[in-house]
């Protein structure tokens, strides 16, 4: 009897503390002292992601930039996004895909072999891979040239910030029902529910708890998505107020903003593009949030740099088709 | 006079704790005793240097004499465990010292006058709990997560931003199981002193004309509404049973956010949702 | 030393059950009588259970409490689709929420919250069933009705968050939803929508209060025990013939902070902290939202908001005018999910799909292209 309830005891004490963590534990101040404006962070597993993510960068098959002017007309066939590249360029980026996207699956997870001759046909859109990776190089086009507000002047991202290193990323939604508040992803425009003034009569918000619930599930779903917490943006205590937010806070809502625009202008148009077992619940394609990127970090990968849009003028520059030969009227 | 009728038979020098008879003495209808003495000095010494951050408006963008602003806050995170510049937050360490010298006198002198009356030690008990809660916010979970800094600032509308910002640090406070514990723990306690204050003032205030109830019509109150009635004794064990687990696990669920938890709470939660028992 | 601190009952004599003084209809009425003794109940107070005082309005109070019970637990349980395992493993998570906002006051249909509805009527009747037999309870026992008050303090506030605050409010779904994780959503959300409820001075009374009656039944339970050797715990004769627990427990305070209460005006305060607890908890949420629509600008109003020193850097890409008038969140949109609406027979293709245009960086050009090619 003695021998259960100790055994039980033990059992009991060992299911608590295994749901917990230990000191001692990181802290980074992010406001005036005394406010509770911190971040706590366990260094322990902060070590193991920031290993994971050095772990994954490409050893082989990226080379330094070549540069050059772009190809002259004619040079390739069907190059509709990476016409302002020279033709070396060009091919050192596509070897760089091949390591950031499908190292395991090569050239041929994006490239059509002809199944009667064996001959892989560069120009052929038949994969829906191929056509899915046209709109991401405009998508991180789009990124790197007109976000520079949220990606920064200098660093932007590449394919490796979300895919890392596979063909499908770790991170995007469907719609299935429960994901309304995620809906500020794509096509929803505001998640501000307080309200400007004092007293109800003075103002003109009708903002439901309902909708309130929305903006926190967003909220919530963005501070996993970075790994932090509300303290990290706002001052929670006067959440709405800008002039007590920390610069973060517009950072990310730039991000938010830039989200919706690549959901639109890119993720969205695919729909038909995709094929069945890309679908979620509802039947809609895959959509970023912000922990496509982010991955549950505060920058993306820790800003390892092998993530960054630095030197790969394919991304950092807004593209256009490789005319065909004999176009004179192509810049 | 400050003297209750009787109270003259019980003012007799001796039972202290320690100095033998220094301080044994009453001002009105105060007993001072040895840690009367240190009570004094501590409060005083805590509420002037209180008052004189205010007139530096310490912790604030600018000074200011108005109650719900004034804030003395603790250091900044970066001098850890160290002892802060004044106007850095060494004031505020000066103010904690003196606060929990203040309690722990209180709690001493409690202890002495049930000593000097004869009664149980249950007072002061009891208050070393909610000493304890106080001195879990600003020393052993500042110890925990290495920085005085985490300590809560001195300020009626400041800590509490303290909490709102501590909360939401975890994302969503109320899903922290000991804030679960502790907040059942303080409703409870308020349901229960709602049922006792009432039942024994509905017992010695009846109906106009009715003489005073008895026990039994306590008993048979409670039992006829709930089939129990906890009885005279009990109810008072279960109150100070109530009342201390609330303090007690409100000083638990503050202690295990950070240094035991450094996530959302919501995500806590897993381990039930992951139970090796589902299938 | 600890066995004199009267912790638990060292020493426990069981007579025969006490029957309850009697009342009208008492015989007929109290169940599970005489009552029965039970050892471990009797270490920490009264060792005798029952008997149960079952009139109609107890009848009728646990069967409407029963039915609300039931609507809750099977609306939960058909959330899971009818897994009972499932329904054990998320019963933290599963809730019966109100109505959307666009229902506003109407009846809303099944599976809109017209369970919710039902089971709110229902468990309102049977607290008010219950409320009224407390009220009778104390009459017939010819006693005062002040637990009954006390209980009407509690339902004030109870009324206040499903009832009286959604009908000002104009939608049943500004009320608090039946789960267990889920009504703690409710109070996080209604936190943030009103611009942190700390700010609410009604709420901070009320705190104060629930504080304050910890406190209180602390220092008096703990005077109780302390002076139980003398008797003190028998507070209706320490009422009206004061003895030296009495008195002890007055000189106790009194030498610790100046003032004290007496046998009978502590259950006062102790009856006023707990009432004034949901009373002022209750104003305090009632006019959120009608009245007040953010505390924190209210505080600041009022000069309750402290200014803490500026610490922040600017942001690294200087703020535009305007860039930071977010819109508010709008209604749960109705209209169809992106990318679905292109789905066979779900209606026109918006204008997105047709065509993307992306301004060219530095320059006034736009890019853009056909989505048909290369297809």
């Amino acid at each position: 009897m003695k021998r259960l309830a100790m055994g039980t005891t033990l059992a009991a004490v060992l299911v608590v503390t295994s749901a917990c963590e230990r000191p001692p534990v990181e802290v980074v101040n992010v406001g005036f002292r005394g406010v509770g404006m911190e971040h706590v962070e366990n260094p322990r597993q902060l070590q193991d992601s920031v290993d994971a993510v050095l772990g994954r960068e490409p050893t082989e098959g990226i080379l330094p930039p070549l540069g050059g002017d772009p190809a002259p007309p004619g040079t390739h066939q069907n190059v509709q996004v990476l016409g302002h590249l020279s033709a070396a360029e060009f091919t050192r980026t596509m070897n760089a895909v091949t390591q950031w996207v499908s190292p395991e699956q090569g050239c041929n997870y994006c490239h059509w072999v002809d199944p009667a001759t064996g001959v892989v046909d560069f120009a052929s859109d038949n994969n829906y891979t191929k056509i899915v990776s046209r709109r991401m190089f405009q998508m991180t086009q789009d990124i790197n040239a007109n976000w520079t507000s949220h990606v920064g002047e200098d660093r932007g991202v590449n394919c490796m910030t979300c895919h890392q290193g596979q063909p499908v990323p770790n991170n995007y939604f469907f719609f299935d029902g429960r994901s309304d508040p995620l809906r500020s992803y794509v096509d929803n425009a505001g998640a501000r529910v307080q309200g400007t003034t004092a007293l109800t009569g003075e103002g003109d918000n009708r903002q439901s708890i309902k909708q309130t619930e929305y903006t926190y599930a967003l909220m919530i779903h963005m501070s996993n998505s970075l790994g932090v917490n509300c303290t990290y943006c706002h001052n929670s205590a006067r959440f709405a107020d800008w002039e007590e937010s920390t610069p973060q806070r517009v950072t990310a809502l730039r991000g938010l903003r830039m989200i919706r625009a690549q959901n639109m202008q890119h993720m969205v148009p695919l729909q038909d593009v995709w094929p069945e077992n890309r679908l979620g619940p509802m039947g809609d394609g895959p959509k970023l949030t912000c922990a496509s990127c982010h991955n549950g970090a505060y920058k993306p990968q820790y800003n390892a740099q092998y993530t960054w849009a630095t030197d790969w003028p394919a991304l950092t520059e807004i593209g256009y088709p490789n005319p065909p030969a004999g176009d004179t009227t192509a810049n | 006079m400050a003297m209750l009728s009787f109270e003259k038979k019980y003012r007799v020098r001796g039972g202290t704790i320690i100095g033998g008879d220094l301080f044994d003495f009453w001002v009105g209808p105060f007993y001072v005793g040895f840690f009367g003495v240190t009570t004094i000095f501590f409060s005083v010494l805590g509420t002037l240097l209180l008052v004189w951050g205010a007139a530096i408006g310490e912790g604030l963008a600018g000074q200011t004499w108005n109650l719900w602003q004034i804030s003395i806050a603790p250091p900044p995170i970066e001098y850890g465990l160290a002892i802060a510049p004044l106007y850095e937050g060494g004031l505020w360490q000066i103010v904690t010292f003196c606060a929990i010298g203040a309690f722990v006198s209180w709690v001493l002198r409690q202890a002495e006058i049930s000593r000097k009356l004869g009664m149980g030690y249950h007072i002061p008990v009891a208050y070393s709990v909610a000493v304890f809660a106080y001195i879990t916010l600003v020393v052993i979970r500042p110890v925990l997560l290495g920085a005085w800094g985490h300590g809560f600032p001195y300020g009626i509308i400041s800590h509490l931003d303290w909490v709102s910002n501590v909360g939401y640090q975890y994302l969503h406070f109320h899903y922290n199981p000991a804030h679960m514990i502790a907040i059942t723990f303080f409703f409870t306690n308020c349901l229960a002193l709602a049922m006792h204050g009432g039942l024994i003032l509905s017992v010695t205030n009846p109906k106009k004309g009715e003489s005073v109830k008895t026990s039994e019509h306590e008993n048979a109150y409670f039992r006829d509404a709930l089939g129990y009635s906890i009885g005279a004794i009990g109810i008072h064990r279960l109150g100070l049973f109530l009342a201390l687990n609330a303090g007690f696990w409100s000083a638990v669920c503050i202690v295990i956010s950070g240094p035991f938890w450094t996530r959302g709470w919501p995500e806590w939660w897993n381990w039930w949702l992951n139970l090796p028992i589902w299938f | 030393m600890a066995e004199f601190q009267n912790l638990l009952t060292p020493i426990q004599v069981h007579g025969p059950p006490d029957p309850g003084v009697p009342t009208e209809h008492s015989e007929r009425n109290r169940v599970l009588g005489p009552g029965s003794m039970n050892y471990l109940l009797g270490k920490i107070g009264d060792a005798q259970i029952g008997p149960f005082y079952l009139g109609w309005l107890g009848v009728l109070s646990l069967l409407f409490g029963f039915a609300a019970f039931e609507i809750i637990g099977f609306s939960m349980l058909a959330s899971v689709n009818w897994d009972f395992v499932e329904f054990i493993r998320q019963l933290p998570w599963l809730s019966l929420d109100p109505p959307p906002p666009e229902v506003g006051l109407s009846i809303p249909a099944f599976g809109q919250g017209a369970m919710w509805l039902l089971a709110g009527f229902f468990l309102t009747v049977s607290i008010l069933l219950w409320w009224y037999r407390m009220y009778r309870r104390a009459r017939q026992l010819k006693m005062g009705t002040h637990v009954a008050w006390a209980f009407a303090s509690a339902i004030f506030l109870y009324l206040v968050l499903g009832f009286f605050r959604p009908i000002l409010m104009g939608s049943w779904g500004e009320a608090v939803p039946f789960g267990i994780l889920s009504h703690l959503d409710w109070t996080a959300a209604f936190s943030l929508r009103y611009g942190n409820l700390f700010y609410n001075p009604f709420h901070m009374l009320s705190i104060v209060f629930l504080y304050g009656s910890a406190v209180l039944f602390a220092m008096h339970g703990a005077t109780i025990l302390a002076t139980a050797k003398m008797g003190g715990e028998r507070e209706i004769d320490q009422i009206t013939d004061p003895g030296t627990a009495a008195e002890r427990t007055m000189v106790f305070w009194r030498w610790t902070m100046g003032f004290n209460a007496n046998m009978e005006s502590i259950h006062r305060w102790a009856w006023w902290f707990a009432v004034l607890t949901t009373l002022t908890g209750g104003i305090g949420i009632l006019i959120t939202g009608p009245v007040v629509d953010n505390w924190y600008l209210w505080g600041q109003k009022h000069g309750l908001v402290p200014q803490y020193p500026d610490v922040y850097e600017e942001p690294l890409v200087p703020v535009q005018p305007g860039e930071l008038d977010a819109p508010y969140m709008g209604a749960p949109s109705a209209a169809p999910l992106p990318g679905l609406e292109t789905m066979e027979g779900a209606g026109p293709v918006p204008q997105v799909m047709m065509d993307v245009s992306i301004p060219i960086a530095g320059t006034d050009q736009v890019l853009t292209w056909d989505m048909e090619v290369g297809r």
